[in-house]
């Protein structure tokens, strides 16, 4: 088979940075298209960000995604995903022939159903998360629609890419997709990315004092992610061991809320809240603290426990989702009960008493890292997915082999 | 013979506004002038084809069942007028010219007509202006956003009244030249939308 073309479409992609979806695009496409893919990436604008770049054999248009006022975020989604369904139909028109669309996420599913019928190309989707997961459950009309257009990209998919088998389970039970369908691949980290870091003295003060011990959590500041697992397993763990420090990094609409919990728990001087940090920022960050902890209730699979274990820190996560999958218990970290701040105050404990225990941890956990979560062999995974997909589909009627990209007018 | 492709989101048995009646009044005049009428709709109830008095018809339903608002619902709804449409284009004998009624079935063309030069017709029985209470509801100005674009993009927007007629000369200055009145009430309205249809053709050669 000669070189595979392949529309992908994402609503981030850097440096329009919303949560992981952006940093697994960017990498996955890096890899594939140095494995020959040739990709042309549908995505949202950004300010500053080039309207069309063109990254060897990859070329990222940014659409524009503001065009006109909606009522709500859905229904700013639908009218991108117009602006964006026009830019994919232009662009195909104009590449002459594509293989197939690979969509990620709901956000983008109208546009690529609509290039799949279009084009008569198998479609491939990625399903990072659900809502009915993200909400534990759907409580309204609003997370119902979601809950329905993810079922809809699922349905019009050929192969649906889950991250874990957790998300694979997921679903099958959420959206009653057949199993067969269904392709595990996990996310994948930059090991290389963290090693240039290290943790300098002036750096690190802006976090903590020379005594302390940070203790670091990454992730948005939701409920799902458990950040007030963490406050609540404090005053313990500070009971014995006074130095610990907690370093929160990231935003979300439950910051206000964390930051009265730390203030009800006395522990404030104990917490910094940093916000938003860029990638250089991030990377010293995990350099200089002594454990990560990631206390997620709800986590299809936990990107940023890679990024930790790459970095060389002993993890603590919570025995849930992805996680689960990617730790293993007392080998490349530690596992707790989910939402058990109790459990959670033991096992940081027990890494700050034991640093012999903590070194074998995250040596352990950095070999797993880069012999299984390298983006090179999640890629050519993919791209196998992708050559196993259009083997299958152009025996099929309906695709009836390569197709021109579009229908004539008139036949 | 002229293949001509009806979207709409009323069509027998669904009757909701005169949307409905007036579609289904096109369609048989069409298909008794000779034309080939096809009729892609809408319906909660029924899905698949028939053929009713000469006029193909296409039932589509939402694969989207819950929604927030009508802009989500026809956002999601027009893949399947796109799904339908394309299938038309790659199995069955062509089409000479898509026919849009209102905006909700305008989101379609608004994509497909870049990469398919079919000529398109945007009818409008009333507009959003005319509907809304609450102009400046965020909602009501994503309908507008789609009900001008789609002006801008079709090769020719017809009015089924005076008094919407006047509102588009009035909103989309643009599409002036593009733009007729329709009225359904006169006898020969069916050999005049045919004469849009033919003028269309011609501008596309």
């Amino acid at each position: 088979m000669d070189k595979l073309r392949i529309l992908m479409l994402s609503w981030e992609y850097p440096p329009r940075v919303i949560g992981g979806l952006a940093t697994h695009v960017k990498h996955l496409t890096e890899e594939l298209r140095k494995i020959g893919v040739e990709i042309i990436l549908l995505t949202c604008n950004y300010p500053g960000a080039p309207e069309t770049e063109k990254l060897g054999k990859m070329v990222v248009k940014r659409i524009e995604s503001y065009t006109a006022p909606t009522p709500d975020f859905a229904s700013w989604v639908l009218l991108m995903n117009l602006t964006m369904e026009r830019e994919a139909v232009k662009t195909v028109k104009e590449w002459g022939s594509i293989d197939l669309v690979h969509a990620h996420d709901w956000l983008v599913a109208k546009p690529a159903i609509t290039v799949k019928h279009l084009c008569r190309v198998p479609l491939i989707s990625t399903i990072h998360s659900t809502e009915q997961g993200r909400r534990n459950g759907l409580h309204s009309d609003y997370q119902r629609m979601i809950h329905q257009i993810e079922w809809w990209l699922t349905y019009e998919s050929w192969r649906v890419i889950c991250c874990s088998n957790y998300m694979r389970e997921e679903v099958i039970r959420f959206f009653n997709t057949p199993s067969d369908k269904i392709a595990v691949i996990p996310n994948g980290v930059d090991a290389a990315r963290f090693e240039s870091h290290e943790c300098l003295r002036e750096f690190r003060s802006r976090y903590a004092s020379d005594q302390e011990k940070i203790i670091l959590y990454v992730g948005r500041l939701v409920p799902e992610k458990g950040a007030n697992v963490l406050l609540g397993a404090m005053p313990r763990v500070l009971s014995s061991h006074p130095e610990a420090k907690v370093v929160v990094v990231g935003e979300g609409y439950y910051k206000e809320e964390l930051m009265r919990i730390a203030g009800r728990l006395n522990i404030s001087s104990k917490v910094y809240f940093t916000g938003y940090v860029d990638d250089w920022t991030l990377g010293s960050l995990y350099k200089c603290a002594s454990i990560a902890v990631f206390p997620s209730l709800y986590e299809p699979f936990g990107i940023v426990a890679l990024e930790a274990m790459a970095s060389g820190i002993p993890v603590v996560v919570s025995d849930t989702g992805g996680l689960s999958e990617i730790v293993e218990n007392n080998v490349s970290g530690l596992k707790v009960e989910p939402n058990n701040s109790e459990a959670l105050s033991r096992a940081i404990s027990y890494l700050l008493d034991n640093p012999d225990f903590a070194e074998h941890l995250k040596q352990e956990a950095f070999k797993k890292v880069t012999r299984t979560y390298n983006w090179r062999a999640i890629a050519e995974r993919t791209a196998e997915l992708y050559f196993q997909t259009l083997k299958e589909a152009w025996s099929n009627p309906w695709t009836r082999g390569r197709l021109p990209a579009v229908p004539n007018t008139r036949v | 013979m002229l293949r001509v492709v009806l979207l709409t989101t009323e069509f027998p048995p669904r009757v909701v506004g005169e949307l409905s009646n007036l579609v289904a009044f096109i369609a048989r005049s069409l298909s008794n002038k000779g034309l080939d009428a096809t009729v892609v709709a809408f319906d909660d109830w029924k899905s698949g084809f028939e053929v009713k008095g000469g006029v193909k018809v296409h039932y589509v339903s939402n694969k989207v069942g819950s929604h927030v608002n009508p802009f989500t619902w026809a956002s999601s709804l027009s893949c399947e007028y796109s799904r339908i449409l394309c299938d038309l284009l790659w199995e069955q004998s062509g089409i000479d010219i898509i026919h849009a009624f209102e905006w909700s079935s305008a989101l379609p063309l608004i994509s497909l007509k870049e990469a398919i030069p079919i000529p398109y017709v945007q009818s409008f029985l009333s507009l959003e202006e005319l509907r809304s209470r609450s102009d400046l509801s965020l909602l009501g100005q994503t309908i507008k956003w789609v009900e001008s674009f789609s002006t801008s993009v079709a090769d020719s927007v017809v009015a089924h009244s005076e008094k919407t007629y006047s509102m588009i000369r009035a909103l989309y200055p643009w599409c002036v030249n593009k733009l007729r009145l329709i009225d359904f009430n006169d006898m020969n309205a069916a050999e005049t939308l045919i004469r849009v249809y033919e003028e269309v053709l011609g501008k596309h050669g």
